[in-house]
């Protein structure tokens, strides 16, 4: 390896990896997207070493990269509308040993609800949930995303609601039920 | 405590940090505002998944993979770094009865240093061959496709040529353009064939905005599955978010399902190791059917060769999904034969990650564009197919273009038309060309018609272009102007090429159009670009109004689909099931309705889902029984077949007994071929095989009977 390039690696990359790895975990879902993602996202950085080092905030410019290429694979991503059951959360496998089956049961239909209404979020949103489930704050949010602060506030917002609406269809769907306006 | 209070420390602090007064403040203003309630429960769901630790030998992984990628020259580094641009180029099908997984004989154009050698490993490239497989034998190198020997260099390449900068220019589009590798017996194959791939690269070259990476075969990477077998089913996983697969028989009449020799083939490991050879990781058998191959994840790939593979859950086919098939969006099917081809991938760029030019609210342009030409060579005969699909689905096309057995070949005439329909139908137009034809649509002087085809045509350009520029006031103001003076089939083409343009001046025109327009053809598609309007009081009155008092049974079905959700809909099909006011037809007309019949609409057919039982299915079976029509009938258990419901064996057992139409009854076999390890449903088809006195059902019968259920048996089907 060029020295450089692990130069680079160790000290640009190389902390901010278990921090990327969260983010690109919750947004991916899984563990093998997640790595897909990060590596997509640090080749990126490879090509860009100069615009890295210039950053005042190393952590935040890699994940304005993996912002973008999460936001730019979501398109195919939605191609694919096949999922594993052996995809879902392994959060759900980590747990299994405490529960017992109807919590399991209970918590599998939760997780899978969660998946689903997750994956039915815009990238967009996914992206501005996990960043502040992260711990990140507005501003910071807003240095990674390049979203100015008002507009972010209301995403954030109906990013949300959009969520809570997914996970519970019953609460607006029931309502005024129809396709009207929808993509499909 | 307000609403913005709330809000606020949802978006900047954290609740634990909160006093316990300021906690109990807040859960007592949730509990009284339900916005807020749902707010803090979805900022409750979204931190309480639970996060795993990044895998120890994931970062050790990424240093070697980051290593040797800084190592590699610049065009494969691009590839490689943008491996969106590489997915179509996954899909090459692969040899039969040989081991193949992408190959390459010659270097990059620009990639003469040795480089090789040190192409990168993936970190994903070092699978472990999945459980049930056994090691592989090594394998000789060349061992196959050495007569397709068509590189970027050969074939008047990127030689020479500067790198492509690091990043992409928004709105530019770029083709990666790559030779395929098959083994290719044909000589004369091999030769038309590079001299197409050199006639496509030429002309891509003359198109100004866009960005040519011709490639090398071993700038894809990635890991794949190939079933060596006579049918050649190939199965290649891209990254994660890209993976295509491809199914490609060689012979339509050669099954595609059940026992096959899988070979997982890790092409990554091969580059890693710098000969070029695909690695087999091992070998093994498993049970595959069609049913089996929509996979798109690698976890299924390892599943399904190891033939362990558990329940998949199919969310349906989405709003991308392409028409007719569920599993549609998952699965590429592509008859190749034996012969050197050529795959072109089209992709746009969005700027990369510096900037992504996609208006708030908006989506990311969408990376439909796709072209593969694939070269077939059967007794001569040279086809392309082209198809493409843009955010608007007026720019839809698609196109081919062949020489017939005996005709002297053209591959530079064939590629000129390829790459004339790419300009035409794909690439973004030029700004003169979108202004002339505004003009057209303006010009008052030319007729009605002439109006109509350009704004026809305007419609296409627009689902082609990045900026997303909305067909603009003027225009809708002046189409809306043709109405009056316009015939009915002209003002249905009105309504349908307006849809989705949503402006407001358009809003009142389909209200009006949807109440007192006579033609019934122009009424439906002012329905369906209302339906697409949005959720307005307006709109869905006018809906409302259309799905009870409409003349046309057409009108009425879609706006009452239109304004339902999904769990109502089914509700409705039910209830007009058991409806016996009604007529047959009028009963059976919602279950039998099919969004995607209407442009614009991609929603997937609903299904009965969890409202079919066993009296569902008694009525279902009761209407089918009366229905005169033989080919409603076939109609009808085609659309039940897609339920895959157990309730309804009963129902085909006595179509296949009871029908005295040959058609129907082997529609019936078909359903049933899925519940065959039910002893009641292989009962009945063994008795129907052996009360069939024609002899082809029998035939029939006893294949399935041969086969088992396939995907069933292996619980690796997709629902």
């Amino acid at each position: 390896m060029p020295q450089s390039a692990t130069t680079a690696f160790d000290a640009l990359i190389a902390p901010h990896l278990p921090r990327l790895y969260r983010a690109a975990w919750r947004l991916a879902g899984h563990r093998a997207d997640a790595e897909d993602l990060i590596q997509d996202t640090c080749l990126a950085a490879c090509e860009n070493l100069p615009a890295l080092r210039a950053a005042d905030h190393p952590d935040r410019w890699l994940l304005r990269v993996l912002y973008h290429r999460f936001v730019d694979g979501s398109r195919c991503r939605r191609r694919s509308p096949v999922v594993a059951i052996d995809a879902l959360p392994a959060a759900s496998l980590a747990a299994a040993d405490e529960a017992g089956p109807e919590e399991l049961a209970a918590q599998a239909d939760g997780e899978r609800r969660f998946v689903q209404a997750w994956c039915a979020l815009p990238a967009v949103q996914q992206v501005l949930l996990t960043l502040r489930a992260e711990g990140y704050g507005l501003a910071e949010i807003e240095s990674i995303t390049g979203i100015a602060r008002e507009v972010l506030r209301a995403r954030l917002h109906r990013a949300r609601l959009s969520l809570a609406r997914h996970l519970n269809p019953t609460t607006d769907e029931a309502v005024v039920p129809s396709r009207l306006g929808s993509a499909t | 405590m307000n609403c913005q209070e709330l809000q606020r420390i949802l978006d900047e602090r954290e609740l634990a940090e909160l006093s316990v007064a300021d906690q109990r403040e807040l859960k007592r203003h949730a509990s009284a505002c339900a916005d807020c309630e749902a707010a803090l429960a979805a900022h409750d769901a979204v931190r309480a998944v639970a996060v795993p630790p990044m895998p120890a030998a994931f970062e050790q992984r990424l240093r070697r993979l980051v290593a040797a990628q800084v190592a590699v020259a610049p065009a494969s580094r691009r590839a490689f770094g943008r491996p969106w641009l590489v997915v179509g180029l996954l899909g090459f099908g692969v040899a039969a009865a040989t081991v193949v997984g992408l190959q390459f004989s010659g270097n990059a154009g620009n990639d003469a240093s040795g480089a090789d050698a040190a192409r990168p490993a993936s970190i994903a490239g070092e699978v472990d061959a999945p459980a049930g497989f056994r090691p592989a034998e090594p394998r000789e190198n060349g061992a196959a496709g050495a007569g397709a020997a068509i590189t970027a260099a050969d074939a008047g390449g990127n030689a020479g040529e500067p790198a492509p900068t690091a990043d992409p220019v928004p709105g530019r589009f770029t083709v990666a353009v790559s030779p395929l590798r098959q083994q290719a017996t044909d000589p004369e194959a091999i030769r038309l064939s590079e001299v197409v791939y050199a006639a496509l690269l030429d002309e891509l070259r003359r198109i100004p905005n866009l960005e040519l990476i011709a490639l090398d075969a071993a700038d894809v990477v990635d890991t794949s599955v190939t079933i060596q077998s006579p049918a050649a089913v190939s199965f290649e996983g891209g990254p994660a978010s890209q993976r295509v697969f491809s199914i490609s028989p060689n012979g339509a009449a050669e099954p595609i399902a059940g026992e096959r020799t899988l070979v997982l083939v890790d092409s990554r490991a091969a580059l890693a190791g710098g000969n070029g050879e695909p690695v087999v990781v091992g070998t093994g058998t498993a049970p595959v059917s069609l049913e089996t191959i929509p996979t798109a994840l690698s976890s299924r790939i390892e599943s399904i060769t190891s033939g362990t593979a558990g329940a998949v859950a199919y969310t349906g086919g989405g709003p991308l999904a392409a028409d007719g098939d569920p599993a549609a969006g998952v699965v590429n099917v592509v008859l190749l034969n034996n012969v050197a081809g050529i795959r072109v991938d089209l992709s746009q760029t969005d700027g990369g990650f510096d900037s992504v030019p996609v208006a708030a609210g908006q989506e990311p342009m969408p990376y439909d564009f796709r072209l593969d030409v694939a070269s077939a060579h059967a007794a001569r005969t040279w086809s392309f197919s082209v198809s493409g699909r843009a955010r608007s689905p007026a720019a839809r096309f698609s196109f081919s273009a062949g020489a017939s057995p005996g005709e002297p070949v053209e591959p530079l005439e064939l590629a000129q038309q390829v790459i004339a329909q790419l300009q035409e139908n794909l690439l973004p137009p030029d700004d003169s060309v979108v202004a002339g034809i505004e003009l057209e649509v303006l010009d008052t002087t030319r007729s009605t018609e002439d109006r109509l085809a350009a704004l026809s045509r305007l419609r296409r350009v627009e689902g082609r272009k990045d900026d997303e520029r909305p067909i603009g006031s003027d225009i809708v103001a002046a189409v809306l102007a043709l109405v009056p003076g316009a015939s009915p089939e002209q003002r249905a083409s009105i309504w349908r090429l307006l849809r989705d343009t949503n402006d407001p001046l358009l809003l009142p025109a389909l209200g009006n159009a949807v109440r007192y327009e006579t033609s019934d053809a122009a009424r439906l598609e002012a329905a369906v670009s209302l339906s697409r309007f949005g959720d307005e009081p307006s709109v869905r009155a006018a809906l409302e109004l259309a799905a009870r008092t409409d003349a046309a049974a057409n009108i009425r079905q879609f706006a009452s689909w239109a304004t339902r959700d999904e769990a109502g809909w089914r509700e409705h099909i039910v209830a007009s099931l058991f409806n016996s006011s009604q007529s047959d037809a009028e009963r059976l007309a919602p279950l039998l309705f099919e969004p995607r019949n209407y442009e614009g609409i991609q929603a997937a057919p609903a299904s009965l889902g969890p409202a079919l039982d066993s009296s569902v299915a008694g009525e279902l079976a009761a209407l089918i029984a009366r229905q005169p029509d033989e080919a409603v009938r076939v109609q009808l258990l085609v659309r039940l077949a897609r339920e895959d419901h157990p309730a309804l064996t009963p129902l085909f057992l006595e179509r296949l007994n009871a029908d005295d139409s040959d058609r129907v009854r082997l529609t019936a076999v078909t359903a049933l071929r899925r519940w065959i390890d039910e002893p009641a449903v292989r009962y009945g088809l063994e008795r129907a095989a052996a009360d069939d006195v024609s002899g082809r059902l029998r035939t029939v019968v006893e294949t399935v009977l041969a086969n088992g259920s396939g995907s069933a048996a292996a619980g690796t089907e997709i629902r």
